[in-house]
């Protein structure tokens, strides 16, 4: 994103329309990131490089949740990809309220 | 009651749904909130009618959906903020249904309304197409009301689709609330499940019905699912394909439903108020341009299944008020053309004294008259025409005094006959003692009889078929066409009766 190109539109636009141009920024911006959330933070690079082949011309984030418990959580602008132990439990959670007779 | 074997069979179909792969959620963030209907980003895999969840909870459905934002309708009155997260499902809105809704009064997401346990049981998408023609059989089982009026003349067949319509206070529900309350007394017939679905009514009112319900023990046989005027316009939008959903469940199960839809007027009100603040383009009455298939879907999804399917049916009656008797009006006569007959009310009826209020001439019912017993029907002839006469030629005697005997005689017969259609709410009669009202009048017996004490004689008459001569109604019961010995007993215990009745 080039910083003098967006201060430069956006001294021009009125306040809703600036409300507009943030929201169409954020957009691309989660458009071209892929947000990896961990338990705990490796640095292994092996991983990197795969998610850089799965997402090519994305820019990957690492993030680290200990909640999760076990697993990964890959957010990819609006879809996020579960593989979890903290997800597995919910779910198993959700299933089991649902027949409780 | 929900089988143990049905259970076991529920978490085998849901175990191996269950995969511990991956699982993808699509997301989107709240933009814009106006009215509780809610614009969000995201969500690029959300499809027509999905079902929605907020932070929190609250549901959403989505009803429009645009380049990249999507519309969706707030179920509930939760507070949505701009930027908060929306989750798809991947699933159509449901609603759960059981046998544990009979007695019960829910709102049309199936929450408990009145303090008692939360219903479980089989998930019913609320919007389905519904069954095919060659999955249907035509109309041929009566659904009876109660009210002589129309099972004489406007007869209704189970899978068949009436409307009540008629300008406010004339009846509308009355007539309906008795049509359940009769259920209750048909032993003749499978019995009949009933939906009373209260769209955009008053509180106090729906309290009012139930209360009526359970008075009539009435309420053991209906679930009253309620959409109140003080509920988001969403929840009565949503109403009537709630109670559709859960009438199809006992349908699929064989069993036959009623359903009353209180009323379809505001309903488009709802989808009205929905489409504006969508932004949808205005038609006439600013109606949006699908408010025709609105209606027809809902109505549509009443029917009769041939036994094959099961032989369960969905009978429809959608109520709709009119504006100052106005049926040509847009809502009014969409719903015309999309049921099967339709039971007129008049005011100038209603002020007259006539109740229930139903204009003869106007209404029609399309397919009942095949579902219609044969006792019935060898009363209800003579009695249209006796009626369609007397109206014709009362506006002719407005003019002149000098009327010859025997066009006095059918004016006389006629005032009976108005008479006889007269009936108090809250009483629907069984078809022995409707067929021997009807019988009566159109034979003569009750020419003697002035017509404002008609209505006292009607009331003895009956208790003293009840009372004394209880195999008459037995055998009338049936349904069947009375044979010639019947009838003339009949005859012989109404001369029988008519005798103490004037010496009293």
């Amino acid at each position: 994103m080039d910083q003098k190109k967006v201060k430069r539109i956006a001294g021009l636009l009125k306040r809703s329309e600036l409300k507009q141009y943030i929201n169409y920024l954020k957009l691309i911006n989660d458009q071209k990131k892929v947000t990896v959330i961990v338990p705990k933070i490796s640095g292994d690079k092996k991983n990197l490089q795969n998610l850089r082949r799965t997402y090519p011309g994305k820019r990957i984030v690492y993030a680290q949740d200990p909640s999760i418990i076990l697993g990964v959580r890959i957010i990819d602008n609006d879809k996020i990809y579960e593989l979890n132990l903290k997800d597995t439990l919910d779910s198993l959670n959700d299933y089991f309220k649902q027949y409780d007779y | 009651m929900i089988t143990s074997e049905e259970i076991i069979r529920d978490l085998e179909k849901g175990l191996s749904a269950f995969t511990l792969g991956a699982k993808t959620k699509n997301v989107g963030r709240v933009e814009k909130n106006t009215d509780g209907v809610i614009i969000a980003s995201g969500l690029s895999s959300a499809f027509m009618g999905e079902e929605v969840r907020f932070t929190g909870g609250t549901q959403g459905l989505i009803l429009n959906l645009d380049e990249d934002s999507v519309s969706i309708i707030l179920l509930g009155n939760a507070k949505i903020s701009e930027g908060d997260r929306v989750q798809t499902t991947g699933r159509l809105l449901q609603i759960q249904a059981s046998q544990e809704l009979l007695g019960r009064v829910i709102d049309p997401l199936g929450n408990p309304l009145d303090g008692k346990s939360k219903i479980k049981g089989q998930a019913m998408p609320l919007e389905r197409i519904a069954e095919g023609v060659v999955q249907r059989e035509p109309v041929n089982t009566p659904i009876k009301t109660g009210i002589k009026a129309i099972d004489a003349m406007i007869p209704i067949g189970r899978g068949q689709r009436e409307l009540i319509i008629g300008d406010r206070g004339l009846g509308k529900t009355a007539i309906a609330i008795d049509t359940i309350i009769n259920q209750r007394s048909d032993k003749t017939h499978k019995k009949v499940i009933c939906i009373y679905v209260a769209i955009g009514q008053k509180q106090s009112n729906v309290a009012q019905i139930i209360d009526k319900l359970s008075e009539k023990n009435a309420l053991e046989y209906t679930i009253v699912l309620n959409a109140g005027a003080s509920d988001p316009a969403s929840l009565q939008y949503i109403a009537p394909y709630a109670g559709c959903a859960i009438a199809e469940y006992f349908m699929e199960k064989g069993q036959d439903v009623l359903i009353v839809y209180d009323d379809l007027t505001k309903h488009a009100w709802a989808y009205r108020q929905i489409s504006l603040v969508l932004r949808r383009p205005a038609g006439r009455e600013a109606y949006p341009g699908d408010i025709f298939y609105l209606h027809s879907r809902l109505l549509e999804r009443a029917l009769k299944l041939n036994k094959k399917n099961g032989g369960g049916s969905i009978t429809a009656l959608p109520i709709i008020e009119t504006q100052a008797n106005d049926i040509s009006a847009y809502i009014p006569t969409n719903v015309i053309s999309i049921t099967d007959g339709q039971i007129y009310l008049q005011a100038d009826l209603f002020n007259a004294g006539l109740r229930p209020a139903i204009n003869v001439g106007s209404s029609v019912s399309r397919v009942g008259g095949s579902a219609q017993t044969s006792l019935m029907k060898s009363v209800s002839g003579k009695m249209r025409l006796e009626l369609a006469q007397y109206r014709e030629l009362a506006v002719f005697a407005q003019f002149g005094s000098d009327l010859d005997p025997s066009t006095a005689k059918q004016l006389e017969r006629g005032k009976r006959v108005s008479e006889i259609l007269k009936q108090p709410q809250y009483e629907p009669l069984d078809e022995a003692l409707e067929f021997l009202s009807i019988w009566a009048v159109t034979n003569g017996f009750t020419d003697d009889i002035p017509p404002d004490s008609i209505g006292q004689f009607e009331r003895e008459y009956h208790d003293f078929m009840k009372t004394k001569y209880t195999k008459i109604i037995d055998s009338l019961a049936k349904g069947d066409r009375p044979d010639e010995n019947l009838l003339k007993q009949i005859q012989i215990r109404t001369e029988e009766f008519k005798k103490t009745f004037f010496s009293n």
